[in-house]
């Protein structure tokens, strides 16, 4: 229900925002006014960005793991970093590709009964990339609207950690060898792969003829399920922990282009 | 070992014969044609490569280790891609940069203590940086050139078993309880070392296009890649970690793109 209001906003906007400027309809009606805007059309001819975002999230599963792991519950959003390349095709179309990179993370340290105490940790992150499919052709002054999307694929993990702080080789080589010991310096990660769609709605503002400062807001739609975790190469029996990732995502960037 | 690195310095050498032989097939042609449109006939002034090729290490202790996991013996070699850009500076002097990574994976079922488990140990290395190259002889389509990458790499080990049937419960159990008496049956470490290296190296090139060429590499790896300094996690090891090497022989083919 949340990815329908968002891209029912974003529809509306691409269908308001034409009214701003409606003489500007074509290539040649795109000619910019000032010094920053100087180009044949709403934006760059080409322009590359770099960009971080915060994608929402939310997974009681993983809280509870926290929770159990004597950790802080995750505060529902996933931080990290971006970039994507477009170049202008025409009438305001610009098409290229991106990618990005998001964590969480909650750390802490376990104290056992016997008094043994860990650092624990349990993290998820999210990536991925695609094809890019952009429109906007909207200027207000040196100030860019759009609206458009990435189709593509990416992973997400899950990890868990703990550690005794102090170990050396032969503490981490022995849990490896004859019957498995204790799990005092270990790691367990699950992934899964996904496809994906990510609308979004963007304002680009040209500081400069070569650079831009831009805000996006977008939602993130994926086949990620419950079914489908792998640990290494072995499908994970049963259900996985569920992680709901089919939410807003908002980010804050730099483009250059010419 | 050693019969791989005979058939990879022998396929070497067929390939190197080849590409000094080949250029008689059309040594006028090429003057004639791309002569006055290329570098003085030979070289691109910018190139795009990609070559796979092989890189020799020593394994070290972890020869005991994957005997002690009931794994087949590491070869000792490994598979590694490598890209490169590089762009002309003068007639015969380039540069430019590089990136490279590979592994080695073994795996393995085992029944231990009348349980079956499934464990992995994987080798791997990358690394990139600047790369410079002198061309000092060119015949023809034919090129040999002197160069050596110079930059940081990353070596990493990575040792993970599981038990068959892997749960969710199953996979978090050594996590919500008590380390110390919990097996970890289902989990995995990655430590891994940072490092300084240099890849001295020859290449010869043979362009049989006037934007494509294919090349064959040789080189060594010189690194400052020891025992100490291994990491897991953000910790360092006490101690000594694994005693591998990487300062050993590569072989690389690849295609290089350019103009």
């Amino acid at each position: 229900m949340r990815w329908k209001t968002c891209f029912g906003i974003v529809l509306l906007a691409g269908v308001l925002l034409p009214t701003v400027e409606v003489a500007a309809q074509t290539d040649a009606d795109y000619e910019w006014k000032t010094w920053k805007t100087r180009r044949s059309h709403a934006g760059f001819n080409g322009h590359g960005s770099f960009y971080y975002q915060g994608q929402t999230f939310e997974s009681k599963a993983l809280d509870n793991q926290a929770v159990a792991m004597g950790l802080d519950k995750f505060d529902g959003i996933l931080w990290g970093f971006g970039g994507y390349g477009l170049g202008h095709v025409g009438n305001g179309w610009r098409i290229g590709g991106g990618g990005f990179g998001v964590e969480a993370i909650t750390t802490g340290i376990y104290t056992s009964a016997g008094g043994d105490k860990y650092n624990r940790e349990l993290s998820v992150a999210l990536g991925g990339g695609g094809f890019m499919v952009e429109y906007s052709p909207w200027m207000i002054g040196p100030i860019n609207f759009g609206v458009g999307g990435l189709l593509g694929g990416g992973g997400v993990a899950v990890e868990m950690r703990q550690d005794k702080g102090a170990f050396n080789w032969n503490d981490l080589r022995y849990q490896y060898t004859g019957t498995p010991t204790a799990a005092e310096n270990v790691s367990t990660d699950i992934t899964q792969g996904f496809f994906m769609f990510r609308p979004y709605a963007t304002i680009r503002v040209h500081v400069l003829d070569w650079m831009a400062v831009e805000a996006v807001g977008g939602y993130h739609l994926s086949t990620l399920s419950q079914q489908g975790w792998f640990f290494g190469d072995r499908q994970l029996s049963g259900k996985g922990p569920e992680l709901d990732i089919n939410r807003p995502f908002f980010r804050v960037g730099v483009a250059f282009g010419g | 070992m050693r019969r791989v690195f005979a058939a990879i310095a022998a396929l070497l050498l067929g390939i190197i014969l080849a590409l000094l032989l080949a250029p008689h097939a059309r040594a006028a042609k090429w003057e004639e044609d791309w002569g006055p449109i290329r570098h003085q006939g030979y070289l691109f002034d910018g190139q795009i490569g990609y070559s796979a090729g092989y890189q020799l290490y020593d394994a070290g202790g972890l020869l005991q280790q994957a005997k002690d996991m009931q794994l087949d013996l590491p070869t000792e070699g490994m598979v590694v891609h490598q890209f490169t850009m590089l762009g002309s500076a003068s007639e015969r002097v380039r540069f430019g940069g590089s990136f490279f990574w590979g592994s080695e994976r073994i795996t393995g079922a085992m029944s231990i203590a009348g349980d079956s488990f499934s464990r992995e140990l994987t080798t791997s290395l990358c690394g990139g940086g600047f790369l410079l190259e002198y061309t000092p002889l060119v015949y023809k389509r034919f090129a040999l050139s002197a160069g050596t990458l110079i930059g940081a790499g990353t070596a990493n080990i990575h040792l993970r078993q599981d038990d068959g049937t892997v749960s969710w419960g199953e996979a978090t159990s050594p996590y919500r309880n008590d380390p110390a008496t919990t097996p970890g049956n289902n989990t995995k470490i990655d430590i891994d070392r940072g490092f300084f290296l240099l890849h001295p190296h020859l290449t010869a090139r043979y362009f049989i296009l006037n934007w494509m060429a294919i090349e064959g590499q040789a080189g060594w790896q010189f690194d400052t890649l020891n025992e100490d300094g291994w990491m897991l996690h953000s910790n360092r090891l006490s101690g000594k970690g694994p005693d591998i090497s990487f300062r050993q022989p590569f072989f690389r083919l690849g295609i290089a793109l350019g103009g």
